[in-house]
């Protein structure tokens, strides 16, 4: 219906795009980072960056085990904090009966 | 991150997302000339379509969230509209009917002789006439339909519209288009006898 349209349509030309702008348009864009970056709302958006967890399994994974740890070291240390302290009353004891002056 | 040309239009969305200048780099080389042809296609001068491609681009890096993948658009299509709505947007505000000044710079010169040039490039400003005058919507369906390559879905879906409508948009727009070429002499009346020949539609003019 329209073939004889369509071919005169198919003629119709358009110039090369204008030498250098891409490079016109890029530049541009980084002038336009350097106001962008001063606004309010990027620098809320990266304050609430910083509390965002990136992979919140391994997180929770990583934090019982260190809780895991830390836990059983703190177990380790009463245990000999526990026993030094024996260690330190028999000292005690040892010590007040050499008062009779054996040593003195 | 490393960059290369081959990442997709959705790859680099993403990275300019992250704020990337480097993919959007990539992104302006890899479609300036493509968005080019169709803002000239729209706004038929050189300077025009360049300033308008360049808002484009630029907004785009202002504002890539604009863009949703999500929403299953192409990247392209989405920046068709983005474009197309730029270049009606400048026409209207500059209320310019243009002759279109570039005309006679897109007649390639291949060893034609004067004549041919002449009768090439007096068709391209009848071709460029007719079609801006045609209403903006049926101008846009038929850019996007017929050079820039859409399918009647994607350009719909450009134009915020139905396929029906844009099919509807597209026959009314070839239906206008005829009659000015008939009227201008390009095409030749079914109820006149004989050959078309330049000196005949010299005579019409």
């Amino acid at each position: 219906m329209f073939e004889d349209v369509d071919k005169i349509l198919m003629r119709r030309a358009v110039p090369e795009a204008p030498f250098g702008m891409a490079d016109r348009i890029i530049a541009a864009s980084l002038r336009t980072e350097a106001r962008r970056r001063i606004t309010l709302s990027d620098l809320l958006q990266g304050f609430a960056d910083l509390f965002v967890i990136p992979q919140p399994a391994y997180a929770l994974v990583a934090m019982l085990l260190l809780g895991v740890t830390m836990g059983a070291t703190g177990q380790a240390q009463a245990f000999f904090a526990d026993n030094s302290d024996e260690m330190a009353t028999s000292f005690a004891l040892a010590d007040e009966s050499d008062q009779d002056g054996a040593f003195l | 991150m490393v960059q290369t040309g081959q990442d997709s239009d959705d790859v680099l969305m993403s990275r300019i997302k992250r704020g990337d200048h480097a993919a959007f780099s990539v992104l302006v080389r890899r479609h300036n000339k493509m968005f080019f042809a169709a803002a000239y296609r729209m706004c038929g001068e050189a300077q025009a379509s360049e300033d308008v491609v360049q808002e484009a681009f630029l907004k785009l890096w202002q504002k890539p969230d604009a863009w949703d993948p999500a929403k299953g658009t192409k990247f392209t299509t989405w920046f068709y509209r983005v474009v197309t709505n730029l270049a009606i947007d400048r026409q209207r505000r500059e209320k310019k009917r243009y002759v279109n000044p570039d005309v006679m710079n897109v007649i390639p010169d291949k060893g034609a002789h004067a004549d041919q040039q002449m009768q090439a490039s007096e068709e391209q400003e009848i071709l460029e006439r007719a079609i801006d005058a045609l209403p903006e919507r049926q101008k846009s369906a038929l850019n996007l339909c017929v050079y820039e390559g859409l399918s009647n879905k994607e350009a719909a879906d450009v134009l915020g519209i139905g396929v029906k409508a844009l099919e509807s948009l597209l026959m009314r727009a070839k239906a206008g288009l005829k009659e000015e070429f008939k009227r201008e002499g390009l095409i030749q009346d079914p109820d006149e006898k004989g050959e078309y020949t330049y000196e005949r539609r010299k005579s019409h003019v």
